[in-house]
């Protein structure tokens, strides 16, 4: 059993993107930057913090909403997970070629 | 008369088969250790529900109340709890919903409103303060809940605000709902089962009693800090995309139930995300009573031509979109908005449909297949089941009893696919991936539900691995039940949750503040505690046991992939020992009842005649 219904989703692009990272957009951030999906490529290793900043010369317009003034962290209203599977707080973890940081509110009720 | 601040310390029972009512005081002991809400309601049914009784009995008492919070106008807490037993799980049923409703009802004057008895005919219980008064009105006999509040108000008057039934709570469709304020539902359990069941169709209160607050002056600067602090980060989804954002983001984490727990992400679920509907459907904001807020999201749509505006939230676009395979957002708000005229709980009926469809694709329900058939995906279907369900006509008569009894009475294995607990259908979080849900969901004494808890907040989070079952699952799903008893019982909205800095301490100072009292931090938390295990004894004495703390078979039975291709899946082994650990963490006996020291710990000796029937 597949937890995709009727059809399955394109392999994780781990290997074929090794020097970029994906960041999906949810809900108003999704709204306020007009895509679901920013690729952002990087040199070095890069830290979340690097990679907010790089997103928020992207889409300033996020800044304020959903990444802080700072441009170091999310404001208390988002909640970050990489690949879909962790949580993360730490903004000086390191991602890696191919990661998915997803962006998302942090209010989990419904 | 008693009358302590922030009460009216009197409950109003009425019994519909003499016509008569009278007050009763309630000690003050009692509201300081239950609040209001859902606490007090669990109180007053363990006094007031007869062991045994028939849920659809006259016996069986339909108790909306009120609390202290209720006529401050304090943001998002002008709601009510209905609790009764519930007709699905046969256990404790509680449901709340924010309402005008709740604010007049507390100026009738009284805090609790216990109706017992049963009607001749359709009727509806008009209350004007303490005047009482059952009047027939079998013209609203099967009217959908919009007409129904609309004559009420027509017949009576514009100020009355009205609770009311639609034609599945007379038709006794198990899991049909009480509806006030033009939609707001109280959903869960069954209640407006319990109300058709008196043929009560409706009641329209109208009052005129204040309620003293202990210290004015500061309770209005809490009440305006809260407000802006209501319109803070805390609450930025609720306010901005709604509950219905929880599509796009639990489809990515694959959470979102399909196709009946067959798989936990919809290929089209983007269709039916907030994002989406947001930008098609849109047709505006409201909020409920005294709420800053205003996380109601309306969408709109047309069927055959006439418009059609109704709100989706999270649970129901999760039971009547992905659950039954739809991805057509015209097709999703048509449903939603048809359940709440209708007056049916989305999330059972959805799970319910799901069930129905799945069973039907497996050749099991082929004496109803030349009147219905039934697919995943198949909107006009799906809308004309939900009618058949609300009317009780074939298929639809079968699944008005809700999963468990349905999938009971066509047997053939098919159980293992009835998605619920204790009998109440299963919510949106998919608990093989949300391994704290899981346990909240297998525990709760309402059965099936995500309110009662917050545990998923944990899954949500860095403290726990939510693919992963561990002991301290079992701290904190009992924490986060404690905390949701007082957020029910004050009875604050869930959504202001996170606008708290310290959400006990603010809500010492606020009950203290209306009431007088000392409450402290630690009896609050006792208080949350004492709650649970009152409901939990109610359940004891109705025929609990050990085996009804449990998961679908699907659960177990069918692992799940994820897109990378990991496994996904809890083993019945995992939950049990999560249990344990659930129960170890309240200081239950390890069968799950209560010893009788913690019952004397928490005084629910004062729930009389029930405490013996708990093992020593
Ligand atoms: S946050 Fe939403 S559900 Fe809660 S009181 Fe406000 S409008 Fe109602």
């Amino acid at each position: 059993m597949n937890t995709q219904s009727n059809e399955s989703k394109p392999a994780n692009n781990r290997l074929d993107n090794y020097d970029s990272v994906t960041i999906e957009l949810f809900g108003t951030a999704r709204l306020l930057a007009g895509k679901n999906k920013i690729s952002i490529t990087y040199d070095n290793p890069t830290h979340l913090w690097e990679l907010l900043r790089k997103l928020a010369d992207i889409e300033p317009k996020l800044v304020g909403i959903v990444i802080s003034n700072d441009r170091n962290s999310l404001t208390k209203s988002f909640i970050l997970n990489l690949n879909g599977d962790r949580f993360v707080t730490d903004m000086n973890e390191v991602v890696v070629s191919g990661d998915n940081v997803l962006i998302f509110s942090s209010q989990s009720g419904g | 008369m008693f009358k302590r601040k922030g009460y009216h310390g009197v409950a109003m029972l009425v019994d519909l088969d003499a016509g008569t009512s009278k007050l009763e005081n309630i000690p003050e002991t009692i509201l300081r250790q239950y609040i209001g809400g859902t606490g007090l309601g669990a109180y007053f049914l363990n006094k007031y529900c007869k062991v045994n009784a028939d849920p659809f009995g006259p016996e069986n008492p339909l108790i909306f109340v009120t609390s202290p919070l209720v006529g401050t106008k304090i943001t998002t807490s002008s709601k009510f709890a209905i609790v009764t037993k519930s007709p699905l799980t046969g256990f404790i049923g509680d449901s709340l919903a924010s309402s005008y409703l709740a604010v007049e009802l507390k100026a009738c004057g009284f805090d609790a409103l216990i109706i017992r008895g049963k009607c001749d005919e359709i009727s509806v219980l008009k209350i004007e303060d303490h005047k009482i008064k059952v009047i027939k009105m079998s013209e609203l006999a099967l009217k959908d809940v919009t007409e129904t509040e609309n004559t009420v108000k027509n017949t009576f008057g514009k100020q009355y605000k009205v609770a009311c039934i639609g034609p599945a709570g007379e038709n006794l469709v198990r899991f049909a709902s009480v509806s006030s304020d033009g939609g707001r539902q109280a959903g869960r359990t069954g209640v407006g089962a319990v109300m058709g069941s008196k043929r009560l169709k409706a009641i329209a209160v109208k009052g005129s009693h204040k309620t003293e607050i202990y210290d004015p002056s500061k309770l209005a600067q809490i009440r305006l800090d809260l407000a802006k602090k209501s319109v803070g980060t805390g609450t930025e989804k609720y306010r901005t995309l709604g509950t219905i954002s929880n599509v796009s983001v639990f489809n990515r984490l694959e959470i979102l139930p399909t196709n009946n727990f067959q798989f936990a992400s919809h290929k089209n679920a983007d269709a039916i995300s907030a994002e989406t509907l947001h930008s098609q459907n849109y047709a505006g904001n409201a909020h409920c009573a005294n709420c800053t807020i205003g996380c109601q999201h309306f969408m709109s749509t047309n069927d055959s031509g006439k418009s059609i505006k109704g709100r989706v939230e999270y649970e129901s676009a999760f039971a009547l979109g992905s659950l039954v395979g739809i991805s057509d957002p015209n097709v999703l708000i048509r449903a939603s908005s048809l359940c709440d005229q209708l007056g049916l709980d989305t999330i059972s009926t959805g799970v319910t449909v799901a069930w129905a469809i799945e069973t039907m694709e497996r050749g099991l329900l082929s004496e109803y297949t030349s009147d219905h058939t039934l697919s995943f995906g198949d909107g006009e279907s799906l809308i004309a089941i939900i009618k058949c369900i609300s009317q009780r006509k074939g298929l639809g008569n079968l699944l008005a009893e809700g999963t468990m009894r349905a999938s009971r009475k066509i047997g053939n294995r098919s159980e293992e696919w009835a998605m619920h607990v204790k009998g109440l259908e299963m919510p949106g979080y998919e608990p093989r991936g949300l391994k704290t849900m899981a346990l909240a969901l297998a525990v709760s004494t309402r059965g099936a539900c995500h309110n009662r808890s917050s545990a998923y907040e944990s899954d949500f989070s860095e403290k726990v691995d939510r693919y992963k079952v561990s002991e301290d699952r079992g701290r904190i799903t009992a924490q986060s039940e404690d905390f949701s008893a007082i957020l029910d019982s004050m009875i604050w909205c869930k959504f202001i949750r996170k606008a708290f800095n310290n959400f006990y301490q603010e809500s010492v100072e606020v009950l203290n503040c209306i009431t007088g009292w000392d409450i402290t931090v630690e009896e609050l938390i006792k208080t949350g505690e004492r709650i649970n295990n009152s409901k939990k004894l109610f359940n004891i004495r109705e025929g609990w046991q050990r085996p009804d703390d449990i998961l679908p078979k699907r659960i177990f039975q069918d692992k799940l992939h994820t897109n990378t291709n990991e496994e996904m899946n809890l083993s019945e082994h995992d939950l049990n020992k999560m249990i344990e650990s659930y129960y170890s963490a309240r200081e239950w006996n390890k069968d799950g009842t209560i010893p009788h020291s913690k019952i004397l710990e928490l005084n629910l000796d004062n729930l009389g005649a029930k405490v013996h029937q708990s093992t020593p």
